[in-house]
């Protein structure tokens, strides 16, 4: 057993040996590193500029394709964090809204539905993209775009700046049961009197639960799911000039044709909204949907989570005195007019609706692109049948009427419709009733 | 030392002041104007929009609908409420098992609620009209028929709603002395004059109370509304709180939801009155 004053000649020892060796070491590993530091401390290169981006935007499926992007993005440019804050229709609305009066800068980019931009734009509080990307030296390369994208993009609308532009190509389509179809010997329908004579035929053969179903839920469902229909037989909501209401004898028409069309649609239809068509197209419990978004069938042809996997067919939503005319619902990005980096988010914006990144995502996330060489991708139109219709679509799409009284028109519109289909109003009374109301809120 | 009690209230009187009174005086402020974040209208119109709302057809509606929900709703879920309290105050095996599971409805939230019941009122494919179906009825239009719209909600809120007026109202029997009950057998008085003489009167400061917290609550219908129906069909479910979310909210007419808004506040008031004297005066 060593005594106290061995253990401390011994720990004494020990640690001077230590202090030796590693000041030998650092000496001597000092003369081998030496030459190097010098050489190369004055070639290091300067670190890129860093950005921080922060973007308000849909949930949902908008969200799995936008994070795709991000990530896409990130990872080709290092020196880039985005921050993605998804948020619901409703309440993306309301904070973009609260968020671009105010004139927060908190957000450098901004995810918007096209009814929207009329609002926005007229206020002023988005950034024009024109002349950024010309303050930036950038090219904006606008001709693989359908004309109308570009034109809903601009404020005021055609004539404008632009102020936004197209990332996610939402559009009307018409899907059927092209089995049923094919079974019956019915064309497919190219007029809204084909859709009924088919609703007819397909009661008949009791081959699908019911032959037809659409959104009926009062206010944007059933104003959206009507419009195709409405402007089919030739009427229009508002004048040209966007200062009086245009509904007239052929809006009520098209009323009576849709209550003939909810004859041979489930029971309930007036309440249904997007869940309840869409579940029923793809769970084989209707043979025709007579809108139908690129959303609701990204998933149709795959057999775990479709019961009608190849079943179904596109094509453009029908005409009848008119030529075909679906309802364009474009997403957008735009920059808000307060942001402190709208170099960086324009870069982002350009990268996102690339053709390159357009297709990836179409391939990967179902995204309905909005870049004309991109449907016409043969490879890509072998993955999702359903492209090569929403990009013809696009090129004969009709936006919502651009006025920044949309929302409260449409609740107007979509009221009444929804009435209609209720029963409680007969289409005349009706169309006299939501001219009235339109007007009062056009002149007021 | 006189100033003592007033500097001790003052920071919970500044908090109110700050989360009460100063959203009321705002409301009220803007109610006089004609704002719209949109369009950037903003002017003075005094009571212009209080004039518009009283002739705006949809508000009237939604005043119907909210009185006739809020009454229905009040009313059988305090009866249902006391039916089920006074059953479970009886001696009953099991009493420990059947209070939580009696309270589990009020556990979710509105919205999960409302998802759950729009499933299964779906007129196809819906549990309600399977199980009529199976006992030989017609399936009902539950959620898309005029006149059966209101009434389902008024079921799904009974649903949620009836724990919390049980338990309440449970409280309030637990507390009365057993003595009064032995008293009363003893005197060879039936079960039903003991329940209108005895329960009831002692009771009745907690019925109160339950027809005051649920007639508020009620009045402020908006979110199983919101997710069911949308207002629809027609206006047959459209509620004060959803006309001022929608007028507010989407169409950003600041100085008429406000207007609409304080309108409520004067209703819920008016209806409230009467019970907040009893429970606090009485």
């Amino acid at each position: 057993m060593p005594t106290r004053r061995e253990f401390l000649k011994i720990a004494g020892v020990g640690l001077g040996s230590l202090l030796v060796g590693v000041g030998a070491g650092y000496y001597l590993g000092s003369l081998g590193s030496s030459p190097t530091t010098v050489t190369t401390a004055p070639t290091t290169p300067k670190p890129p500029e860093t950005y921080s981006l922060s973007i308000l935007g849909r949930d949902a499926e908008h969200h799995d394709i936008n994070t795709a992007v991000i990530d896409f993005f990130t990872r080709e440019n290092t020196n880039f964090k985005i921050e993605y804050s998804p948020l619901s229709y409703a309440s993306l609305y309301d904070k973009m809204v609260l968020a671009l009066q105010q004139g927060s800068a908190a957000y450098d980019l901004i995810y918007m539905d096209d009814p929207w931009l009329p609002q926005f734009g007229e206020r002023g509080w988005l950034t024009d993209l024109e002349a950024l990307a010309k303050e930036t030296g950038v090219q904006l390369d606008l001709g693989d775009f359908p004309g109308v994208l570009i034109d809903v993009g601009r404020s005021p609308y055609k004539t404008g700046k632009i102020v936004a532009l197209p990332q996610m190509g939402n559009v009307q389509i018409f899907a059927y049961r092209k089995d049923v179809f094919d079974k019956l010997g019915l064309p497919e329908p190219a007029t809204w009197t084909d859709v009924l004579n088919a609703c007819e035929k397909i009661k008949a053969s009791g081959l699908v639960e019911y032959p037809v179903a659409f959104r009926g839920v009062k206010g944007n469902p059933v104003a959206t799911a009507f419009q195709p229909i409405l402007y089919a037989f030739g009427g229009k909501i508002l004048s040209d000039d966007l200062k009086k209401s245009a509904l007239d004898s052929k809006a009520v028409e098209a009323l009576e044709f849709l209550l003939q069309l909810k004859k041979y649609a489930p029971p309930g239809v007036e309440n249904f909204n997007t869940p309840d068509v869409r579940d029923r197209l793809v769970g084989g419990r209707i043979a025709m949907s007579t809108e139908t978004w690129p959303g609701w069938i990204k998933d149709a042809d795959n057999p775990a989570l479709s019961k009608v996997p190849g079943l179904l067919a596109y094509t453009t939503t029908p005409g009848e005195r008119t030529k075909p005319s679906p309802l364009l619902g474009v997403w957008y990005w735009g920059i808000p007019a307060a942001s402190q980096n709208k170099a960086a988010a324009l870069r982002f914006i350009l990268y996102s609706i690339s053709a390159r990144m357009q297709k990836i995502m179409a391939i990967l996330k179902g995204l309905p692109p909005v870049r004309i060489s991109v449907g016409e991708d043969k490879e890509l139109a072998g993955l999702r049948r359903w492209i090569p219709i929403q990009v013809k679509s696009l090129n004969v799409a009709v936006p919502r009427p651009r006025t920044p009284l949309w929302p409260k028109i449409e609740d107007i519109f979509g009221s009444y419709v929804n009435q209609v289909l209720a029963g409680v109003i007969k289409p005349g009374d009706a169309v006299s009733a939501m001219s009235a109301e339109i007007d009062k809120v056009l002149s007021s | 030392m006189k100033l003592l009690p007033f500097l001790l209230i003052l920071p919970a009187l500044t908090v109110l002041l700050f989360v009460t009174v100063y959203p009321i005086v705002s409301v009220l402020y803007y109610s006089l104007h004609s704002y719209n974040i949109i369009t950037g209208e903003f002017r003075f119109t005094g009571l212009q929009e209080y004039l518009d709302l009283l002739q705006d057809p949809v508000f009237q509606i939604s005043v119907r609908n909210t009185l006739i929900f809020s009454l229905a709703a009040t009313f059988l879920q305090t009866f249902l409420g006391l039916s089920i309290a006074v059953i479970i105050n009886q001696e009953i095996r099991g009493k420990r098992y059947l209070v939580p599971l009696i309270v589990l409805p009020n556990m979710f939230s509105a919205v999960i609620v409302s998802s759950m019941w729009k499933l299964m009122l779906e007129y196809d494919t819906g549990l309600v009209n399977h199980i009529l179906r199976a006992l030989g009825f017609q399936p009902l239009p539950w959620l898309t028929s005029i006149d059966l719209a209101l009434l389902s909600i008024v079921i799904i809120d009974t649903w949620q709603w009836t724990p919390i007026c049980f338990l309440i109202l449970y409280a309030g029997l637990q507390s009365i002395p057993k003595e009064l009950y032995e008293a009363a057998l003893v005197d060879g008085a039936p079960p039903y004059r003991t329940f209108l003489h005895i329960t009831l009167p002692l009771l009745k400061p907690y019925i109160t109370l339950v027809l005051l917290l649920r007639s508020i609550d009620t009045f402020r219908l908006f979110d199983k509304v919101y997710v069911l129906t949308g207002g629809g069909p027609a206006h047959a479910t459209e509620t004060i709180s959803l006309y001022i979310f929608k007028t507010g909210l989407v169409f950003w007419d600041i100085g008429k939801a406000s207007a609409a808004s304080f309108l409520m506040l004067i209703l819920i008031l008016a209806v409230s009155a009467f019970y907040i004297k009893k429970v606090m005066f009485e």
